[in-house]
């Protein structure tokens, strides 16, 4: 990339060559020099106007980093946890509930409702920064369909990521009688922020640091899951599509 | 009138032609100001740093101000070398050669003081500009833990690399009114003689001996002892000033 920064100045010397000899007799020279003095003055008020006129992101001191790939340790011990406990839990956050009714007569062994996860492209998810988790729990206290999706809380710079996320959609598919399918579809999450840097001779003498900023940009380090914890009735025959078995917990709260 | 001017020393009579210079040159502001403002906009998409797939994508913008540095480098370069050309000397009168170098590199150092300034408020600016243009959040600036000291030294080493650019073209341009055409060989005449330097060095003292840009730049940028690098700074300086009154001293004026 830095190789085309010498074609880059002489060409732009050039073009500046060109324009002045373009445009130097169309502007005065009070024109230039007030245009000077307007340029100075927003320069040397913009310490003020920055100090009012920039957001920068609301940093939380108190931060506790989230463990990494905690939606995991979750995904193993679920036992110990319950939604309950998911909610009050300070590494997560609950992005989405949904609630969904659906009728449980409708279905039998035979024809059981659909828990789908095809068409989501979440092969080879493991080994990424980002993983989906899904736990579904039979419950009597419930009579519809609740979703509960969490978000391990993710900070860059105590920037906390989470908030970015676009949360999933499950919806309920009809057809026919009785036939039904609950299906995730997957919503792209895109977080944008930006850092500034000052050049890098701000720190040239200062040599604690010098070491550090001649580095360059680094790429950010960062894990995130998501779990979506599902309850359903407890007389619900189910049966799932394309879900990876590892990933996925059926358990039966009446067993335990 | 004349004569009233030859009263006074060459000292005050470049004085005089500086002060015009830097008054009948105010174009140059203009051209400042367009340069800088491209600078900003380009410093907006310095460099990005991402993951993700094709559910998840986390970007990061690093702005940085070294492309509105890499203006102002432009516009001192151009200002040099309009200065340099022998045209604006026929203008003054009782110009001389002294007075024409003197006032030349005299408003050539007002201009990278001025650049060291606009570089001082770039980071303020930039912070201005990136909350009231983009609606990302801001991951916070680096510009917040940097002390006077900091700011003292962004100013000081801005000043003197854009002067030593300024100074590097204001050379050339009086080599180039000087011998014409006679130095484009020259100047590949130098070139093949870097690029000779640079094959026997490799040749006989190591792999690690190499001359290019980077080597140029690692011997200024990567100097954390503030005595070295004033040394290295002030020598370059002198030594290009040097070249170019040596240049300069028996150039014929009006041509």
């Amino acid at each position: 990339m830095y190789a085309i920064l010498p074609f880059a100045f002489i060409l732009f010397l050039l073009l500046v060559i060109f324009l002045s000899r373009f445009f130097g007799k169309k502007i005065s020279t009070k024109l230039s020099i007030r245009l000077m003095g307007v340029y100075g003055m927003i320069l040397l008020l913009s310490p003020f106007l920055a100090a009012f006129a920039t957001d920068t992101v609301d940093k939380d001191d108190g931060i506790t980093e989230t463990p990494d790939f905690y939606y995991q340790e979750i995904l193993e011990n679920y036992g110990n946890y319950s939604l309950e406990n998911l909610q009050n839990e300070e590494y997560l956050k609950v992005i989405k509930e949904t609630e969904l009714r659906v009728s449980t007569e409708s279905f039998s062994d035979d024809d059981p409702f659909v828990i789908s996860t095809t068409g989501l492209n979440v092969d080879g998810w493991y080994d990424r920064d980002y993983g989906y988790t899904m736990i579904v729990e039979r419950s009597d206290e419930v009579e519809n369909i609740i979703i509960t999706q969490f978000q391990q809380r993710g900070f860059i710079q105590g920037y906390e990521v989470t908030q970015g996320f676009e949360p999933w959609t499950w919806t309920l598919d009809h057809w026919g009688q009785g036939a039904g399918r609950l299906k995730a579809t997957l919503n792209r999450s895109e977080i944008s922020l930006f850092t500034l840097t000052p050049p890098p001779f701000a720190f040239q003498f200062d040599e604690g640091i010098a070491s550090d900023r001649f580095g360059g940009s680094q790429v950010p380090s960062l894990n995130v899951g998501t779990i979506n914890w599902i309850l359903i009735p407890e007389d619900l025959p189910i049966r799932f599509q394309g879900s990876e078995p590892h990933r996925l917990i059926e358990r039966d709260s009446g067993t335990e | 009138m004349n004569s009233i001017i030859h009263k006074d020393s060459q000292m005050s009579v470049a004085f005089e032609q500086f002060k015009d210079k830097l008054y009948h040159n105010s174009f140059a502001f203009f051209q400042l100001i367009a340069l800088q403002a491209l600078g900003y906009l380009f410093s907006f998409s310095s460099s990005m740093t991402g993951i993700g797939d094709q559910h998840f994508m986390l970007s990061i913008r690093h702005i940085s101000p070294i492309p509105l540095f890499i203006m102002s480098v432009i516009w001192i370069v151009v200002q040099a070398f309009g200065f340099s050309g022998e045209k604006r000397r026929e203008y003054y009168m009782v110009s001389n050669n002294f007075t024409a170098y003197f006032s030349d590199i005299a408003v050539l150092e007002i201009y990278a003081v001025i650049i060291g300034i606009t570089m001082v408020f770039s980071g303020p600016m930039l912070q201005l500009l990136a909350g009231l243009s983009s609606g990302y959040p801001n991951l916070g600036t680096t510009y917040d833990s940097m002390t006077a000291l900091h700011y003292l030294s962004l100013f000081i080493t801005t000043t003197f690399y854009a002067l030593l650019f300024g100074a590097g073209a204001y050379f050339l341009g009086i080599l180039r009114s000087r011998y014409q055409s006679f130095l484009v060989i020259g100047s590949i005449a130098f070139i093949l003689l870097l690029i000779t330097w640079s094959l026997l060095g490799i040749r006989f003292i190591g792999p690690g001996f190499n001359i290019g840009t980077a080597g140029v730049k690692q011997f200024y940028v990567q100097e954390t002892s503030i005595m070295l690098w004033l040394i290295k700074i002030i020598g370059s300086l002198g030594a290009l000033y040097g070249l170019s009154w040596l240049a300069i001293k028996n150039l014929e004026v009006n041509r």
